[in-house]
């Protein structure tokens, strides 16, 4: 079995009297400390599968295992002990407490887990040593998204699920922020799922599930994926 | 206007009608709370001078302790400016009940047919259940404090006076039924007034049917006056004030005058009785011997009477006895001669059977003696009979002689009478003659011849007839023997049966004697005992007679005592009278106007204080009101700030974009405002005058809409957030479109002041520096709650501060300071009679100990201001401390009285900007002088001057004459028995109990305490819908923030903590604030409502802060409560799509 196993999932929204179904019968699977890339258009429906995978909202029907763990079963408050424990997000806009700096944006995740890593050692891993007592507000659109994805690692995540992170930023910036998500995963073997419109993007994952309407159009592996460097858009 | 644009407002009203319902409803709060709380004064007053006027309530009451004649009617209603007048009745009397004996009630008259129309029908009763009097007998009463629970409709009160009055002077009747229960305007709290009878407090009143009273001269105790007033004047005004100053002055003056004229009135009549009352008794004493000597002559009579009667009495006694012995004697004589009869018949008796014996003898001799004699008897006879033979013949010779011998001799007379005859005739011849002498001579010659025959034959004759006689009356002689003896038998038999038949009738006399006699005895017996039982009954008579003497005697005695009691009494009554006169003092009239009624004054002072009190709360509630619609709607135009960017950029106008949050704003505010509005002038003036409903008997509150009060009110409401609108839009429109249209930069993060201190910070937590840090951030929502806060807690500082305040005057005043439990008051008199006075209060089994004291109201002057005080001037000041306690407020230092000096009290020294070792200005009656102040004591209510009797003796030049005694009682329960038993001393007037001062703060206190829980329960609305709004603003404000947090993997608790803590924060400072706050509001409350005579308690204790910041921690947690589900709610999903 594997790591991330998705199976026949449902998602619909009630909106007025029009059903909207936005996942329509989704399967895919991950495996562990693979790179996956979710592709597709705008209203494919990977978003809600991402939401759905990271605990924020969940399915209709269908089976979603993680680790061997069925969480599609899972009640609030189990929903939230998964946020809390297994999944680090990181969003297109950062999602910064602006009111925090650096280093306190990362313990404020910390602070809750576990195991947590330091938030300082995290920090310089992403290459913010110098910036951990700086307020967002104070930090660059790429230095704010290295601390969206410190204070993700910072919980030592099961999934690192990343929607859109480079969407904000510049090409530059983009390619350093995924670099490090890929480093991210290679080094510490973590899984990461990362959603993007950006086909371009595709070479880099270790295995890519393209999305359209609402569906799986294609989940392919991708046996020597290109390092980011190499890519370009 | 564009109708894209009025439409998109609207619309936008709906979408964000939680945010619109914020405005709204702190604007309903802030408007509904100022404008409710201010009607109340207005709509207190209107309700009652509304009251008034429909019961008539009378503006004066005048009182005269000798009643009201008509001459004083009529002159007081000629006092100018009297528009009606009810001359009427009233009575205070007892009625028992098995719940409350001695109950004292106030009877007043209410006409049967009272015209409803008519101004002179005043304070009418308004009827709260039943009906009114329709007849005599029926009675109305009233459901007070210490009306007795028997008082039912449909039961019966009986009446009765005290000793010293007879109902029948006051009343046609003692027993009523109830039909009706009312209430009285002119008592408008439950004070019943004082009485003169009792314990000296009516506690309840009755009214009758005017016709029951039947005071003597057709006097009225009362007389209720309405007065000429300007349309429209408030009772409660100072003008009404002022106008019945005037008209009391007027009647003084009036009192002036008729007080003198009915006082001679009144004396000459008193005089006039006492001078027929003595007579009446000279008269009462002439009858009085009179009638005693009648009586004693009648008694004399009598005696003698009885003595005659004893005299017959024992007179007849004595006759009769000596009858009596007489009848027996003869009785007994009688008994005696018959016995001797019975003997002597027995002799007779025993002689006649001896003579019967005799008899037979004789008998026999007799019958031997016959038969003898008859032989004899015939031999003799023929001896006889030859002898009688012979006898014949001789003796017919000379029977034939004797013949001749008669004859001739008559021949011969009438031969010689006729020869006489002839010779003398001469006719006869003489041949006849010769013949006829010729006859003479033969005659004569035979004469002589019988003659010789007669001689010789007799002697013949004889012897032969006396042999024969002899014979004969030999035999005749024997005959005669037998004859006799037989006779003598016979006679002797005849004699024997007389004998017999005399000694038959003497027997039968003799029985017949017995018979008398026994009927003698008999008769006898009874005539004794009829005589005995005469002379008994005579003696039972004279006993009677005797026994109605001595009775007769005992009456005359008693009766003579009794109406010498009776003179007694009437001289003692005359003196009495006469002693009563000579103290009557002139009549006086009690000018009574509304401010003397029950509760009338202390009803408007409360009023003027709900008043000061509105004038102060409900800033606060503006206040916050105004910072709260300015930060929603700077909050909702920020939100809106790409739309007004958009907006922009399409070419509207910066008034067409603006119109858009005027339109939001206004109508909030002014549905607000309205809603506000209608509920607080209902809410708070039923609220508030509910509360004073529980003190004064006043109707159902008018609570109109106050147009006024709404228009300023919805005025200023608009007007705020109006320009909270306008201001936070022209601070956006400034801006370019295209600034606009991008996201606001998010507030930079900041470091605080806090974080310099590093030692501090790094000590905090991690969630404590974040939150702190939030705090900061958000200055003006942590500012806004801060203040949301502090008002809320700043109320009920007020509330509880207040009410400590007053009530703390219960405690200290009359628990700490003033620990008498009584005050006697004693009337002027001379020393014996105030010692004897004294005496019996402090010998009375219900007092403790007591000290004699002067006390008094005088005038203290500081050369601007004068102000009445009360002067007190205990006897000594060794054991002072018992009654009164002399101390310094703070340090609780007792002070003690220096020889000429005094002690004032803080408030005065306050008022008069006194401190120790000022002189004071002291006047007393005609007395005055300066004294210099030694210390400054702790008090309360009203103002006292304390100084010994030697500083009042330096100050006033005079000693000092006391007029109360400060006692202790044994038994502070036993209060109305102490009274009942004291004031049998005429020189002690009163007694008022601390405990009653005691009352009445109580229920001032009590009555606050409702106060106060409107003012929390305001203030807890303000902090709640303050704080929610925030909450809500605050949540919108970060809401991606939290959304993050929340798909960090935050527990909806840690979630909840995170912003609570900030709220924590700013609700911590708010409390500390508003505690703050509250103490000056408090303050300042305080020294609206303080009066001139009262000294609220300055300190406020801990626990009036810590009720206040619990409350407000609790209102808070509230809204923890409800931000949490609000929290709970955040979608993540939908909150992290938008885009700032």
């Amino acid at each position: 079995m594997s790591y991330v196993e998705l199976k026949d999932v449902y998602k619909r929204y009630q909106m007025g009297e029009v059903t909207i179904t936005a996942s329509n019968g989704v399967n895919f699977e991950i495996e562990k400390g693979e790179f996956a890339v979710i592709v597709g258009s705008s209203g494919a429906g990977k978003t809600t599968i991402l939401n759905i995978l990271g605990g924020m909202d969940s399915c209709d029907e269908g089976k979603i295992s993680v680790d061997g763990r069925d969480i599609s079963k899972y009640n609030a408050k189990q929903l939230t002990e998964y946020r809390r424990h297994d999944i680090g997000f990181v969003f297109q806009f950062y999602n910064l407490v602006p009111n925090l700096t650096a280093k306190e944006n990362v313990e404020l995740a910390a602070q809750i887990c576990k195991e947590p890593m330091d938030a300082v050692e995290v920090l310089e891993k992403v290459g913010l040593g110098e910036r951990l007592n700086n307020f967002p507000a104070q930090l660059s659109g790429g230095e704010q998204q290295r601390v969206s994805i410190a204070r993700a690692l910072a919980k030592r995540p099961k999934l690192l699920l990343c929607d859109e992170p480079t969407g904000a930023l510049d090409y530059n910036t983009g390619k350093q922020i995924l670099k490090l998500l890929q480093d991210t995963c290679r080094k510490e073997n973590m899984t990461v799922v990362l959603i993007t419109h950006n086909q371009a993007i595709t070479p880099m994952a270790d295995r890519v599930i393209r999305m359209k309407n609402s569906k799986v159009e294609e989940m392919r592996l991708n046996p020597n994926p290109t390092p980011v460097e190499e890519i370009e858009w | 206007m564009k109708r894209a644009l009025i439409t998109e407002a609207f619309r936008s009203i709906w979408k964000t009608r939680s945010r619109f319902l914020s405005i709204l409803a702190i604007v309903a709060v802030g408007t509904g709370f100022f404008a409710g709380i201010k009607a109340c004064t207005p709509d207190m007053m209107m309700t009652t001078e509304e009251y008034f006027k429909e019961y008539n309530l009378s503006d004066i009451h005048l009182v005269s302790t000798f009643g009201f004649d008509e001459k004083d009617l009529a002159a007081i209603e000629e006092v100018d400016g009297i528009v009606a007048m009810m001359p009427s009745y009233s009575a205070e009397l007892f009625s028992d009940t098995a719940s409350s004996p001695d109950t004292i009630v106030k009877v007043y008259s209410l006409p049967l047919d009272g015209d409803w129309e008519d101004p002179a029908f005043m304070n009418r009763p308004i009827l709260k259940e039943g009906r009114l009097p329709q007849q005599k007998g029926e009675c109305l009463v009233e459901r007070g404090k210490k009306t007795p629970t028997e008082f039912t409709i449909g039961s019966t009160i009986h009446f009765r006076s005290d000793e010293e009055t007879e109902l029948s002077d006051m009343l046609d009747c003692d027993t009523y039924t109830i039909v009706g229960i009312v209430e009285s305007p002119y008592y408008l709290n439950t004070d019943r007034g004082a009485a003169s009878i009792g314990d000296g407090v009516v506690d309840t009143f009755v009214m009758i049917p005017e016709e029951h009273f039947c005071y003597e001269d057709d006097i009225y105790t009362d007389v209720h006056l309405l007065v000429q007033k300007p349309e429209g004047l408030s009772p409660f005004d100072e003008d009404y004030e002022s106008l019945i100053m005037d008209y009391s002055e007027r009647f003084e003056a009036l009192a002036d005058v008729r007080t003198v004229a009915r006082y001679n009135e009144i004396m000459d009549e008193a005089n006039a009785e006492l001078a027929d009352a003595k007579e009446e008794l000279a008269e009462g004493i002439e009858t009085q011997q009179r009638e005693l000597a009648d009586a004693r002559q009648k008694i004399a009579d009598a005696e003698q009477e009885i003595a005659d009667g004893e005299r017959e009495y024992w007179d007849g006694l004595q006759t009769f006895q000596e009858e009596i012995a007489e009848a027996e004697q003869e009785l007994l004589d009688a008994e005696e001669e018959l016995a001797e009869a019975e003997t002597k018949l027995a002799d007779g008796e025993k002689e006649l059977q001896e003579g019967w014996e005799e008899y037979y003898d004789g008998k026999a001799q007799l019958d031997e003696g016959e038969a003898e004699f008859q032989s004899q008897k015939a031999a003799a006879e023929e001896g006889f009979a030859q002898a009688e033979a012979q006898l014949a013949q001789l003796k017919q010779q000379l029977t034939d002689a004797e013949n001749g011998a008669a004859v001739l001799p008559s021949l011969i007379e009438t031969l010689k009478q006729q020869l006489s005859q002839a010779e003398q005739s001469g006719m006869a011849s003489e041949a006849e003659l010769q013949m006829l002498r010729d006859s003479i001579k033969e005659q004569e010659q035979n004469l002589l011849a019988a003659q010789g025959a007669v001689q010789q034959l007799p002697p013949v004759i004889a012897g032969i007839e006396t042999q024969l006689n002899e014979g004969r009356a030999q035999l005749a002689d024997a005959q005669q023997s037998l004859h006799s003896a037989a006779e003598q038998l016979r006679q002797g038999r005849k004699e024997l049966n007389e004998a017999q038949k005399q000694l038959e009738e003497g027997r039968a006399e003799l029985e017949e004697g017995k018979q008398e006699l026994a009927d003698g005895w008999e008769e006898f017996y009874e005539e004794k005992a009829k005589a005995q039982q005469e002379l008994y009954d005579a003696q039972l008579k004279i006993a009677d007679g005797k026994a109605e003497l001595e009775q007769a005697k005992i009456d005359l005695a008693e009766g003579e005592a009794e109406s010498n009691a009776e003179i007694a009494d009437a001289q003692q009554k005359i003196a009495d009278a006469e002693a009563e006169l000579a103290d009557v003092e002139l009549p006086e009239w009690y000018i009574w106007d509304r401010e003397d009624f029950g509760g009338y004054a202390s009803f408007r002072d409360d009023m003027i204080k709900v008043d000061a009190i509105a004038a102060v709360f409900p800033v606060f509630f503006i206040l916050v009101a105004a910072l709260v619609c300015l930060t929603t709607m700077s909050r909702m135009v920020e939100e809106e700030r790409t739309q007004i960017g958009t907006m922009k950029a399409l070419g509207y106008s910066e008034g067409a974009i603006v119109s858009k949050y005027l339109i939001y704003s206004i109508s909030a505010s002014l549905i607000g405002s309205i809603l506000g509005l209608a509920v607080g002038f209902q809410l708070f003036p039923q609220i508030v005058i509910g509360v004073y409903r529980t003190m004064y008997t006043i109707p159902d509150p008018m609570t109109p809409f106050r147009w006024d009060y709404a228009l300023w009110c919805t005025l200023a409401a608009i007007a705020c957030t109006a320009w909270a609108a306008l201001a936070s839009c022209r601070k956006e429109l400034r801006s370019c479109p295209a600034q606009l249209m991008r996201p606001k930069t998010p507030k930079a993060g900041k470091r605080v002041l806090l974080e310099r201190i590093g030692w501090l910070w790094k000590r905090l937590s991690f969630t404590y520096k974040v939150t702190i840090r939030n705090v900061f951030r958000y200055k003006r929502r942590a500012f806004m709650t801060i203040l949301g806060v502090a008002g809320c807690t700043a109320l009920m500082v007020a509330g509880f501060g207040i009410r400590h305040a007053i009530g703390a005057i219960v405690t200290r005043q009359y628990g700490e300071i003033f620990c008498y439990d009584g005050i006697v008051a004693l009337d002027e008199a001379e020393t014996e009679e105030k010692d004897e006075a004294v005496r019996h209060i402090l010998n009375h089994e219900l007092v403790d100990s007591g000290i004699l004291a002067l006390q008094d109201s005088a005038t203290v002057s500081n050369g601007q201001k004068e102000l009445e005080i009360y002067l007190v001037v205990p006897s000594q000041q060794e054991g002072l401390e018992d009654y009164i306690v002399l101390r310094n407020r703070k340090s609780h230092e007792a002070l003690s009285l220096q020889e000429d000096q005094v002690i004032i009290n803080e408030k005065l020294s306050k008022v008069m900007g006194w401190t120790v070792g000022d002189t004071i200005d002291l006047s007393y009656g005609e007395l005055s002088g300066s004294a210099q102040i030694s210390a400054i004591t702790e008090n309360y209510t009203l103002n006292y001057v304390y100084l010994l009797p030697s500083a009042y003796e330096a100050v006033l030049g005079q000693s000092v004459d006391y007029n109360t005694v400060l006692m202790d009682m044994t038994d502070p329960a036993q209060e109305s028995r102490l009274s009942k038993e004291l004031l049998e001393n005429e020189t002690i007037l009163g007694i008022s109990y601390a405990s009653s001062g005691n009352e009445k703060f109580m229920d001032m206190v009590n009555s606050l305490d409702i106060v106060v829980w409107v003012l929390i329960a305001s203030a807890g609305l303000l902090a709640i819908i303050v704080l929610y709004n925030l909450a809500n603003i605050n949540i919108n404000e970060r809401v991606r923030e939290l959304a993050t947090i929340k798909v960090l993997g935050f527990y909806d608790k840690e979630v909840s903590s995170y912003v609570y803590r900030e709220n924590n924060i700013s609700t911590g400072l708010g409390i500390l604030l508003g505690l703050a706050l509250g103490t000056l509001l408090e303050q300042f409350a305080l020294v609206v409502v303080e009066a001139d005579d009262v000294m609220f308690a300055p300190d406020l204790p801990l626990t009036v802060f810590l009720y206040s910041a619990i409350l407000t921690v609790v209102f808070a947690q509230i809204i923890n409560v409800i931000v949490h589900f609000k929290l709970k709610k955040i979608n993540m999903v939908e909150s992290m799509k938008s885009v700032e």
